[in-house]
């Protein structure tokens, strides 16, 4: 690389980052140098806390910068419901709607039968563990997504979760807003109208 | 702007950056091609179901630099019924991770698509799904030429039942003691041999018919993994998932 040796590093780094390839680590670097030097050090700064404090909630396995996340803490939640969900982003979305009092459980991934990914590289045993240390957990509502992945994930916890008593859902598929029905597929026309509702 | 229409089956489907995918798929007009979708991992495309793993569906490709791309799509078996038990799914990927691995990309193989869709719409139905798989994987290791050899020893031709057989894969069938090299061959009794010919000649919709012991059945895993794992250079991933879950729901 024809630069020296702190720009060099400063472009491989930000080359390492998933979407961004070689000109563009080149352009960010140039974008830090030429900056004032408050941008870069505000961006190291925040990179560095972000790494040294957050962590896993020790409850749900949401990333928190505490032991546990603002939502496990929040005394107004109802801890009878919890919401498995693939991805901490997933809470975020769930989140944004507001309609949702319960608590969540991240799982950091989805089984794949293409990939090989198993229960054990899942983060479903403290789920379970908290189902047996809490008691009055009335419902698991499975989030995951609606693809071969989340679909395997959501059949296996409900063999799991089933035999402990405790009530297992599934969210809704059917035709997300704004869309045609003319280009719905089978399996989505087949959901919605599974779970059709009436006007009232 | 070339565009070129395929029916085609979907082996797999990896993430590419924010909503894109790559799809692995086997067409009944190219072989294996791999494509990139884009945008299908967000709700609204009207590309998603149809590029779902398994589903065979009809796609309009436009040629691109490095990868062709899916200009359209449109499903004509989705198969739900693979989707909501998990041993079929997980045969269903086994499959799948089959023809992904023993094909070359841009060979056409009208008997390799056919036997893929038969299989699957087996596998939405069927009450036994590793009967099927097993029967897939002996059918297509034949079809690609690949099929071990079950009729005598694969050496010499003489009797290889002394009361029971040995298999290597190495060698592409059942073996003899005095013509086994006694390097990572397998067990194999007299019916898990009759079992293999009847898989191999059975109607994929009516292999659950088939009454095998449960020994017979761990005999020919053992036999068509060991087969597989020689052809492909590497243990299947979905057989290694099944066995996990095994493990876990037991």
């Amino acid at each position: 690389m024809p630069y020296a040796g702190a720009v060099s590093r400063l472009i491989g780094e930000l080359a390492k980052l998933p979407g961004i390839g070689p000109k563009t680590a080149q352009r960010l670097a140039f974008f830090l140098l030429n900056a004032p030097p408050e941008v870069a050090e505000n961006l190291a700064g925040a990179i560095k806390e972000a790494r040294e404090k957050v962590r896993r909630c020790t409850v749900c396995g949401n990333l928190t910068d505490r032991e546990t996340c603002a939502i496990c803490a929040d005394q107004a939640r109802d801890k009878g419901i919890i919401c498995v969900v693939q991805d901490p982003r997933d809470v975020a979305a769930i989140e944004k709607y507001r309609g949702y009092r319960g608590v969540y459980h991240v799982l950091h991934g989805a089984l794949s039968p293409l990939a090989g990914v198993g229960p054990e590289e899942l983060n479903i045993k403290s789920l379970l563990a908290r189902l047996e240390r809490g008691a009055g957990v009335r419902e698991i509502i499975l989030a995951t997504n609606p693809d071969v992945e989340g679909d395997a994930t959501a059949l296996y916890l409900a063999r799991l979760l089933k035999p402990l008593g405790v009530k297992v859902t599934r969210i809704a598929h059917g035709l997300p807003v704004g869309a045609h029905v003319e280009y719905a597929d089978e399996i989505t026309l087949s959901k919605a109208m599974e779970g059709r509702v009436e006007i009232k | 702007m070339k565009l070129y229409r395929v029916q085609a089956i979907v082996l797999n489907s990896r993430e590419m950056r924010d909503a894109h995918r790559v799809l692995t798929l086997f067409s009944r007009e190219q072989g294996k091609l791999r494509v990139a979708a884009h945008g299908v991992d967000k709700p609204a495309s009207r590309k998603r179901g149809a590029v779902q793993p398994f589903c065979h569906s009809e796609f309009l490709l436009r040629c691109g630099r490095e990868l062709d791309s899916v200009s359209q799509c449109e499903g004509r078996d989705i198969f739900p019924g693979l989707r909501t038990n998990l041993q079929r799914m997980g045969y269903a990927a086994y499959v799948a991770e089959l023809v992904d691995g023993l094909t070359a990309d841009g060979e056409p193989n009208e008997n390799v698509f056919r036997l893929l869709l038969h299989t699957l719409r087996a596998l939405e139905k069927t009450g036994d799904a590793e009967l099927v798989a097993r029967g897939f994987t002996l059918r297509l290791l034949s079809v690609l030429g690949y099929m071990p050899h079950l009729n005598g020893c694969v050496d010499c031709g003489g009797e290889v039942f002394t009361p029971r057989a040995r298999f290597s894969a190495a060698a592409g069938g059942l073996i003899c003691p005095e013509c086994a090299p006694g390097i990572g061959e397998v067990d194999c009794g007299r019916e898990a041999v009759a079992a293999m010919k009847s898989l191999l000649s059975w109607d994929p919709c009516k292999i659950d018919r088939i009454r095998i012991s449960s020994r017979s059945r761990e005999e020919i895993r053992t036999v068509l993994d060991a087969c597989v794992q020689w052809h492909m250079e590497k243990r299947s991933r979905s057989m290694q998932f099944m066995e996990k879950l095994q493990t876990y729901l037991t």
